[in-house]
């Protein structure tokens, strides 16, 4: 389903060179609960960034779906992200001058998905985060948690293959950061794949799979390693 | 994005989309009307005269020694042209035809009535063989009686009859005849009876420039006054060649105390009269585009704040799956959301302004809708260029540098 052969990612300055990602094999099948854990700067934004195609990489290859996307132009890359991946940042990143509503409506046009199936994507996925009664209300109106509830609902209203998460619980609180993983792991179980950065070893454990980088270099591990190597 | 949406983000940057309304306004109200101006203006150059212009010359003279003899002087000229060759009539004309400008009094009245309205015409003094010179075709009436004319250098007396052309007769009588109907002249209501009505010509520019070219009037009356000016109409052979300019100028040129000042063809007035109307119209083009190019640099400078504001916006779109084609795309459909209430206010303001013009300033316009259209496309174009480079930019934005700060 996802599979980089020999990934690399260089960032270059007219001094320095970068290898943010080096050589990276990986191979997920549908429906795993990836937790992808690391020092800061270790390159797991990196990693998340390809693998949800907001990145080009300079060496390798990466199937999506069966499909190569080293050489795909802007627009096919668009469309593939907007058709099989959802993404939930640690900063939520929704739009403040639009409801909630509008919010989880905006990708599904992207998508050209007509009026009516927008309109109930968009209510099951808000009822399915528990703030159906909100929708009119705009994203400074909620809590962190919430907030991030209105993106987990904007991800899973396009029906993606991948939700792809980074430090999702990053600004919330224990409880609501529980309350958040606890909706993740719903998802996933309901057959979503799930690849999380995350910095938290809890949250980590609650994955199928432990993928640890380091370096630029990308391993799996156990979840007694990953008490010993998380920094 | 939806239309709904582009609305929600424009109502939360209000004062930026009131900045581009108000400028899109204010640059359809200019170029709306420097286009209205400028294409009543042109319009006049497709006003045929009606006149025989390679038939007909303007001759100015100009008289300096005020000792001379005008009435002596007048007869020896048109003597002195009626020789020259491929001339078949020469006249004295009290102006000149086509370059005429009107003066204030230029006004006629059907009645003595104060509040009663004018119309603008332009009135000329010809002697005998003026009408014949001109083409006069009569469609109503007689010409003047020989016992009608008046010459002289007494600037008061007046003949008291006249003949006016059809459309004059019309838009002051309509249906009913003009013939024996007074008229009156200037603020002074100058009584004149209408002894005949000729088909329309285009005598005189002033008239042209008030949108009432066919408005004229012919008086039987060879008065110079104390002006210098002496000039004369001249009929000459069809096809002739232009060394008739020369030979009537050489035939004027020997006399004392005066000089010639032009000898043309009436086509070649009418000419230099348009030219300096297509300047005017290049004027009016340039000014346009000065507020457009104005314009498009007040967008340029507001799109690429509001994008500069709403790049982390535009880089979650990019990570929700838009193109850059699509970012690009909804930013110019927010543009054309302003450009049309733009083009909405600024239509009002331009009826206006050009309703102001009108009544506060002589000048010629015209409201013409396929105009307005045309304005309104050319605005949004511009305005659309305008928003292409922070467009462009905004869609350049990294998703994954935006949504990576937190």
């Amino acid at each position: 389903m996802l599979k980089m052969n020999e990934v690399s990612k260089i960032y270059r300055t007219d001094l320095i060179e970068t290898h943010a990602l080096s050589n990276v094999n990986l191979s997920i099948d549908e429906g795993e609960f990836i937790a992808v854990t690391g020092p800061s700067g270790s390159g797991k934004t990196t990693f998340l960034n390809i693998a949800g195609l907001l990145e080009r990489f300079e060496r390798g290859d990466y199937y999506l779906d069966g499909e190569n996307v080293a050489n795909l132009n802007d627009k096919k890359l668009s469309q593939l992200r907007n058709e099989k991946i959802g993404f939930i940042f640690q900063g939520f990143n929704l739009i403040s001058d639009l409801s909630l509503y509008d919010n989880v409506e905006v990708p599904l046009i992207f998508r050209g998905i007509k009026a009516s199936e927008r309109k109930k994507r968009i209510e099951e996925a808000l009822e399915l985060v528990g703030l159906a009664s909100r929708m009119k209300h705009y994203p400074a109106q909620l809590s962190g948690g919430q907030q991030q509830r209105v993106a987990i609902a904007r991800a899973l209203a396009g029906k993606p293959r991948f939700l792809l998460a980074d430090e999702p619980t990053g600004n919330l609180d224990s409880l609501m950061a529980r309350q958040v993983m606890d909706l993740l792991q719903e998802v996933n179980q309901a057959g979503t794949t799930l690849i999380m950065v995350t910095h938290d070893n809890e949250l980590a454990r609650r994955a199928g799979r432990n993928i640890q980088i380091l370096d630029g270099e990308l391993t799996d591990i156990t979840k007694s390693q990953l008490t010993d190597l998380a920094v | 994005m939806a239309i709904k949406h582009i609305l929600s983000l424009i109502l939360k940057q209000k004062s930026i989309a009131l900045l581009i309304i108000l400028q899109i306004a204010i640059t359809v109200m200019i170029v709306s009307n420097t286009a209205f101006i400028s294409y009543a203006t042109l319009q006049n150059w497709l006003i045929p005269s009606k006149l025989e212009e390679r038939q007909i010359l303007n001759v100015t003279t100009r008289v300096f020694d005020t000792s001379t003899d005008v009435p002596a002087l007048i007869e020896k000229d048109i003597q002195a042209i009626e020789k020259v060759p491929g001339v078949i009539a020469a006249s004295y004309a009290g102006r000149e035809l086509v370059l005429n400008s009107l003066g204030p009094g230029w006004t006629i009245f059907k009645d003595t009535q104060p509040e009663t309205d004018y119309r603008v015409f332009g009135y000329f003094g010809l002697d005998e063989k003026g009408a014949d010179v001109l083409g006069l075709e009569l469609v109503e009436g007689r010409k003047f009686y020989a016992s009608e004319y008046i010459k002289g250098d007494e600037t008061t007396k007046n003949a008291g009859v006249m003949m006016i052309s059809e459309e004059l007769a019309k838009s002051l009588f309509g249906d009913s005849s003009a013939l024996g109907q007074s008229v009156y002249i200037s603020r002074q209501r100058i009584a004149h009876q209408v002894i005949g009505v000729y088909k329309g010509k285009m005598l005189g520019e002033g008239a042209t420039y008030s949108q009432q070219p066919y408005h004229s009037g012919i008086v039987p009356e060879v008065i110079w006054g104390n002006r210098q000016r002496v000039n004369y109409l001249v009929r000459v052979e069809a096809g002739v060649s232009e060394r008739v300019l020369e030979d009537v100028e050489t035939a004027l040129y020997h006399t004392d105390g005066r000089m010639v000042d032009r000898v043309e063809f009436v086509g070649r007035a009418k000419k230099r009269l348009w030219d300096g109307r297509s300047t005017f119209a290049l004027t009016m083009a340039g000014i346009s585009l000065i507020a457009c190019v104005v314009t498009a640099l007040g967008i340029v400078a507001l799109v690429s704040f509001s994008v500069s504001l709403r790049k982390k916006d535009h880089g979650i779109l990019r990570a929700l799956g838009a193109s850059k084609g699509q970012v690009m795309w909804s930013l110019i459909k927010e543009n054309t959301i302003l450009v049309f209430i733009g083009l909405v206010l600024g239509f009002g303001l331009s009826i206006l302004l050009y309703y102001f013009l009108m009544h506060n300033v002589r000048v010629q316009s015209v409201v013409e809708i396929p105009l307005l259209v045309g304005v309104a496309i050319f605005t949004w174009l511009v305005s659309t260029l305008a928003v292409y480079v922070p467009a462009k930019e905004a869609a350049k934005v990294s998703p994954a540098q935006v949504t990576k700060s937190s």
